[in-house]
């Protein structure tokens, strides 16, 4: 009863507003940008001191900080900054530094350090401590309980194999968000969909969740991978044999008529079937799946909480904000502006060159193939022609980040890409790449080598 | 009387590499439809000749092309090579201004051209025509799993004939036809389960693939490879659902590693 009074309700909020579109038209000619850094706090204590220290640092910085799913977590957020305001750039830096510096602070008051990796190497894959709160237990619960036992949740592509079949994983995975104003809905869906497209090659250099209880992965970035399979709860085809299908959450509620029509049997976590038609079309996606949380007066707000795409729409007030997830934390604040302004730069020189869409087919490839190997195998791009070919990453993506540097000066912030980063970051490898190199050497990795190469990397500060 | 030496003949045909045990590869059969006619068209030919990659290769029916993986043993690996083929294949289609279709069935009156291979022509001539028809309408899905040894092999063999109904039901899209096809196809699909590495030496000489156990088309066979081959899946335009697939796949051999 409740997920059908939550579908109700879901379809009477898009209805609402998709009618109120105008509400959502931005004509300041502003380029409002937000980000979000989940990173984890980490310590020689045991959970619940950890829990209580992180939460201590929340309380402390509860202008800028919130919790997140994992018991070691914390969010730090800016609010809205208009880049290409006179000293926008400098001031979103000063914001987002200050606020980092106040949390690392805090955290090392508290005699622990702050972790800035994709993925927490110290916590176990089992059982993963979670925030207390009824959401971050439902969630995952849900998942777990819906998931066919069967299936294969174990990766690696090393010796190691490591299964990441508990849902509670992602407490152990720290993403940095960039959002993006819109000007219109319409914008917004274009924006979400170029983004998509745009997202692996920023991944395939910046990988940064490779290890997973002291294991190396060889995976460059484990973090939507493992979110994607411990989330899986899709059917392929009524056996009518009840041990071999995935238990269903749609047999057993029966509530839904077939108006979901193509987004039937999506997978909630990545890359949508197909791109998005429209913001209808999205919210449709948004409301097939089921909601699990009972709060009809917030059913829209559940079902894009739940939208766990590479990139996603988010309506905050009178706003409509895209927001990349792809990409993990990175080892500094350095990194992640210079993420934010070729993320910014790419997607403005797509729009601006109304550039086709790669098939997303050729997308789902690349996306798979920036996780596992981030740059070292090909990947498909769109020449000079707009045509796709498949070509070195490593090549495929200099012509990219020319894209993103035009894209910049059409903005006027190409003077504040760091290009020596830039450099610096091509040259060095991933963050992955940075901490295998650390670790190579160690048969079984300890708790003192996994710290002295966290912290020889940046990625963690003590 | 099973004479030893035959047997251990018979056994050398067989590529075992215990270092790809549990490892698993794919073939997937597609079918070429012209884009200009929708009707099945027999451009196997040109299409290997422009892809010219040892991930594909030809089929009896020259309507047909098919991809394979390499050994793999990571799910997210493999994922990554059918859609790479995937997206490999559908380029050059597309500029052979055909596509692939991946469906498990083709129609009844489509084309019978066979692709010009010494033994498919060979083939092709001692079968009728009703088999070669139902040989060219059938595009399926192989798994295979590695496996160390003879030994290993058979139990795997036998632990996955015991889920052979249900495998054959999450395999098919075509309510059962495909598989109607492949009866009349192969006439010896029926799996077996054996006793012995002897057991499976008399069953190959009944059924007649002693010496080229390639002629063994049981919907479960130890391959030439080294791995067991499951041949009940029908083709499938869902990489996602081949997933799901190996994994009921790994959960059985799990149980005899």
């Amino acid at each position: 009863m409740s997920e059908k009074e939550m579908l109700d309700e879901f379809k009477t909020q898009a209805k609402q507003l998709i009618k109120e579109r105008e509400r959502f038209e931005d004509k300041s000619g502003k380029l409002t940008v937000g980000l979000e850094s989940e990173i984890a706090i980490h310590g020689h204590c045991n959970l619940s001191e950890l829990v209580q220290k992180r939460d201590k640092v929340i309380e402390l910085n509860s202008d800028c900080t919130d919790v997140e799913l994992g018991a070691s977590q914390i969010e730090i957020r800016t609010p809205p900054v208009d880049l290409i305001k006179k000293r926008g750039v400098e001031r979103m830096i000063r914001i987002y530094e200050e606020s980092f510096k106040k949390v690392l602070s805090s955290a090392q008051d508290q005699g622990v350090g702050v972790l800035r990796v994709g993925s927490n190497p110290f916590l176990p894959i089992r059982n993963t401590p979670r925030t207390n709160k009824p959401k971050y237990h439902m969630v995952p619960d849900f998942y777990n309980r819906n998931r066919d036992p069967k299936l294969d949740t174990t990766i690696g592509l090393g010796k190691h194999r490591i299964d990441i079949g508990d849902a509670a994983i992602v407490s152990l995975f720290q993403s940095f968000q960039i959002n993006l104003g819109a000007k219109s809905l319409e914008d917004a869906c274009d924006k979400m969909n170029r983004s998509l497209v745009i997202a692996p090659y920023l991944l395939a250099f910046t990988g940064n969740a490779r290890y997973l209880n002291f294991l190396d992965t060889n995976i460059q970035d484990s973090r939507m991978l493992s979110w994607q399979k411990s989330h899986d709860t899709r059917v392929f085809c009524d056996t009518k044999f009840s041990d071999l299908r995935i238990p269903s959450w749609e047999k057993s509620f029966d509530i839904r008529n077939s108006t979901t029509g193509a987004w039937d049997n999506e997978l909630r976590v990545g890359l949508p079937g197909r791109y998005f038609k429209n913001i209808k079309d999205y919210l449709d996606r948004a409301g097939s799946f089921p909601f699990i949380l009972h709060s009809p007066e917030s059913a829209l707000a559940i079902a894009i909480g739940m939208t766990w795409l590479d990139a996603r729409v988010k309506f905050i007030g009178d706003s409509a904000i895209v927001e990349l997830r792809l990409l993990s934390t990175q080892p500094t604040v350095n990194e992640e502006m210079l993420l934010t302004l070729l993320y910014v730069g790419r997607l403005n020189y797509s729009q601006i060159h109304n550039e086709p869409l790669l098939p997303i087919s050729l997308v789902r490839e690349n996306r798979l193939s920036a996780m596992l190997f981030g740059k070292k195998r090909p990947m498909w791009f769109l020449n000079h022609q707009q045509k796709p070919v498949k070509i070195s990453a490593k090549e495929g993506i200099k012509v990219e980040l020319k894209r993103a540097v035009e894209g910049l000066e059409h903005l006027d912030l190409l003077k504040h890409l760091n290009r020596d980063l830039l450099d610096l970051v091509l040259i060095q490898g991933s963050p992955s790449d940075r901490l295998a190199e650390e670790l190579k050497n160690k048969k079984h990795i300890s708790i003192q080598d996994m710290e002295d190469a966290l912290i020889k990397t940046n990625m963690l500060l003590s | 009387m099973i004479n030893n030496t035959e047997v251990l003949k018979f056994l050398s045909k067989f590529s075992f590499k215990p270092e790809l045990a549990n490892y698993v590869g794919i073939e997937r059969e597609h079918f070429l439809r012209s884009v200009s006619n929708g009707l099945l068209t027999p451009m196997s030919m040109e299409f290997l000749k422009t892809i010219k990659n040892k991930a594909w290769t030809y089929e009896l029916s020259a309507c047909q092309v098919e991809s394979r993986t390499k050994p793999k043993k990571d799910q997210s690996s493999i994922n990554l090579e059918l859609l790479a083929n995937e997206n490999r294949g559908s380029a050059i289609a597309n500029k052979l201004g055909v596509e692939l279709l991946n469906t498990e069935v083709g129609p009844e009156d489509m084309v019978l051209d066979v692709y010009p291979n010494p033994r498919y022509l060979r083939i092709v001539k001692s079968i009728s025509m009703e088999r070669l028809r139902a040989a060219c309408r059938v595009a399926g899905t192989h798994i295979h799993i590695g496996v160390r040894d003879i030994g290993h092999a058979i139990r795997l063999n036998n632990a996955l004939v015991a889920h052979l109904d249900k495998l054959c039901a999450v395999g098919d899209h075509s309510c059962g036809e495909r598989l109607r096809l492949y009866n009349i196809v192969t006439q010896n699909c029926q799996v077996s389960t054996y006793d012995s590495i002897e057991h499976l030496f008399e069953v190959s000489r009944e059924e007649g693939f002693t010496e080229n156990p390639r002629d063994c088309w049981k919907m479960i066979r130890i391959s030439i490879h080294g791995t067991v081959e499951l041949r009940m899946f029908g083709a499938t335009e869902k990489i996602d659902e081949i997933m799901y697939w190996i994994s009921l796949i790994k959960q059985v051999a799990k149980e005899v590693a």
